[in-house]
């Protein structure tokens, strides 16, 4: 799968630019702040439909202007489709000139995946982030969760208003109905919990082999490194019965798979409390390599790769292995501000050059 | 764009439709003021005479002129069988398969705490009702499959189950005429779900 060419009209600092790209390397160079970011997000929404660095749409319209449009010919198997995405009172997705009844809906079409700095949160950060990433793999991978995430999360809204009021007193509500909510939540949750489970045990095997010849490179042994083993495990907050009383009176559910986590461990010690930097950025590079191999597996397609930033946090071990690994034949976007820095993605690979919100190719 | 008194409260009536943004409504308005007085006249009285005519059924709340309705005084059909829907419009999808002879219930609505929609808002105590007077068999569960109307239908079958010899839901399948090829995912686990042996 690859996007072969790009519209882009007042999105964050770009204009307006039309852009052809490679199949495989494309390589995104410029200055600080000149919007190399600004571009792989413009690729990235046309995926995922949201941003990865915003959760607030409207920023990342053009100061001063109504709307952004992004149009991208998105090829697979030959079948070329092309995607619309716009936003301007409220966000439209098309697909081949015909309007989606539901932006969600996009998901699964243009399958692409993030390598960006903020990834070491997947393993440091709260449990939200590293649900958001399962709820994204998921969802690329596999319609169906998608309904039931949906599904889910609309079922639990109900639930809430349900405890809020049997809290608040504001109506009589009998169990019944709090029953009829409570086991269509169990039964939409456990889909959720079922696909989670099984990707996690998937990711956690490929993750944990990755995390391994990274870390048992020559160089950081030289260094004074060790073997390490990671395992992801998954956490779920499973349902339970006889929290009912405690969620009536806090007014809100205190279980299901809206709090989930999943839990890394490095040596068998908890990476998110314990680890260095160095092991929580191989483990979180480790997952989002799983991520790709798991997508691929899948879809049997690659999908496209996103890299912001990725080599001036890294060093030069995990850096290098990193460069070799990503580089599949499949389309790679990677921003950097020298080209010094990706000798190993030069071959054959396009060079954009970004200035002020200008793309030349 | 400067409009007269009369005309901007045209356009605000309009606008307050269902589906229909400033624009459209603008348009409407305008076409309104192109045809002749009978013609308009016509469509203001068309209006009024909905508002005066149409009740709910006392039996199954449909919507009717006659009091009961059609479907309900009709003897040909099987009083045993009640089919439960959200809205009058389910009922028009329903009659057109010509396949159900039974009769209906509107409940009005579904639960929707998020909306405030509580059993109690629904016409289900009518239908208990109804159970208790009449003699009947089965009840059919035709409720939408979105979160709400999978809540009403749930609700309903534990409330009914002890009532009524047979309660039944609707399947979800995949649509006729349809190439399976092109079926959503969705769809289609969920007519492999509900598949019967040959
Ligand atoms: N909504 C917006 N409208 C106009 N300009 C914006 C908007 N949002 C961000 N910018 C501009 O985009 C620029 C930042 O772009 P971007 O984040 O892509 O930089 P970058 O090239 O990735 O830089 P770095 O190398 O520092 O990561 C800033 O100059 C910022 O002012
Ligand atoms: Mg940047
Ligand atoms: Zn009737």
């Amino acid at each position: 799968m690859y996007l072969s060419s790009l519209q882009i009209r007042n999105f964050r600092n770009i204009k307006e630019t039309q852009l052809q790209f490679n199949t495989g390397v494309n390589i995104i160079l410029g200055q600080n702040g000149q919007g190399k970011t600004n571009l792989l997000e413009a690729i990235y929404f046309l995926g995922i439909a949201r941003s990865f660095r915003t959760s607030c749409d409207s920023a990342l319209i053009s100061r001063d202007m109504d709307g952004f449009f992004l149009s991208g010919i998105v090829v697979q198997q030959h079948i070329q489709d092309k995607i619309d995405v716009l936003l301007e009172d409220t966000k439209k997705v098309r697909i081949n000139n015909k309007f989606l009844p539901r932006i969600i809906d996009l998901i699964g079409h243009f399958q692409v995946i993030i390598f960006f700095p903020e990834d070491l949160h997947l393993v440091k950060g709260t449990p939200d982030i590293r649900r958001r990433f399962l709820d994204i793999l998921l969802s690329q991978s596999n319609p169906q969760y998608l309904h039931y995430l949906q599904r889910y999360n609309k079922i639990h809204k109900h639930c809430n208003e349900m405890l809020w009021q049997l809290k608040t007193g504001q109506q009589v509500i009998t169990m019944s109905e709090l029953d009829v909510w409570d086991i269509q939540r169990q039964e939409t949750g456990n889909q959720l919990i079922r696909a989670r489970k099984e990707a996690i045990e998937v990711l956690n095997d490929l993750a944990a082999g990755i995390h391994h010849q990274i870390a048992t490179s020559p160089t950081l042994m030289e260094d004074g490194g060790s073997s390490e083993i990671l395992k992801i495990s998954y956490k779920p907050s499973m349902f339970n019965k006889e929290k009912r009383v405690d969620e009536i009176r806090k007014g809100h559910t205190l279980n299901g798979p809206h709090l989930d986590d999943m839990v890394f461990q490095i040596n068998e010690i908890d990476a998110r409390r314990f680890s260095s930097q160095g092991q929580q950025r191989t483990a979180s590079i480790s997952l989002r390599l799983a991520e790709l191999e798991y997508l691929y597996q899948q879809t049997k397609e690659l999908p496209v790769l996103l890299l912001d930033d990725i080599c001036s946090e890294l060093d030069d071990v995990r850096r290098e292995y990193l460069m070799k690994a990503i580089n599949r034949g499949g389309q790679i976007f990677i921003t950097t501000t020298s080209l010094d820095t990706i000798k190993e993605l030069m071959d054959g690979a396009r060079v954009f050059t970004v200035r002020n919100g200008l793309i030349y190719s | 764009m400067y409009l007269t008194p009369s005309m901007a409260k045209l356009v605000h009536e309009f606008n307050k439709l269902p589906g229909i943004g400033p624009k459209t409504a603008q348009r409407l308005a305008f076409h309104i003021l192109k045809i002749s007085a009978t013609e308009a006249r016509v469509l203001a009285s068309a209006i009024i005479e909905v508002k005066d005519r149409i009740t709910n059924c006392p039996i199954c709340y449909n919507i009717t002129e006659d009091s009961p309705c059609s479907i309900c005084k009709d003897t040909t059909r099987d009083h045993g069988l009640i089919c439960v829907v959200e809205q009058p419009s389910d009922i028009i999808a329903m009659e057109k398969t010509r396949v159900y002879k039974g009769d209906y219930h509107v409940l009005q609505g579904a639960i929707s705490p998020l909306d405030g929609i509580r059993p109690d808002n629904l016409r289900i105590n009518e239908l208990l009702m109804r159970i208790q007077q009449e003699k009947v068999k089965e009840i059919i569960i035709a409720t939408d499959s979105d979160v709400e109307g999978e809540a009403t239908a749930l609700y309903l079958e534990r409330l009914l189950r002890t009532m009524v010899a047979r309660v039944s839901r609707i399947a979800h399948g995949i649509p006729i005429g349809s190439n399976i090829e092109y079926t959503d995912e969705v769809t289609l686990s969920k007519a492999l779900e509900s598949r019967r042996i040959l």
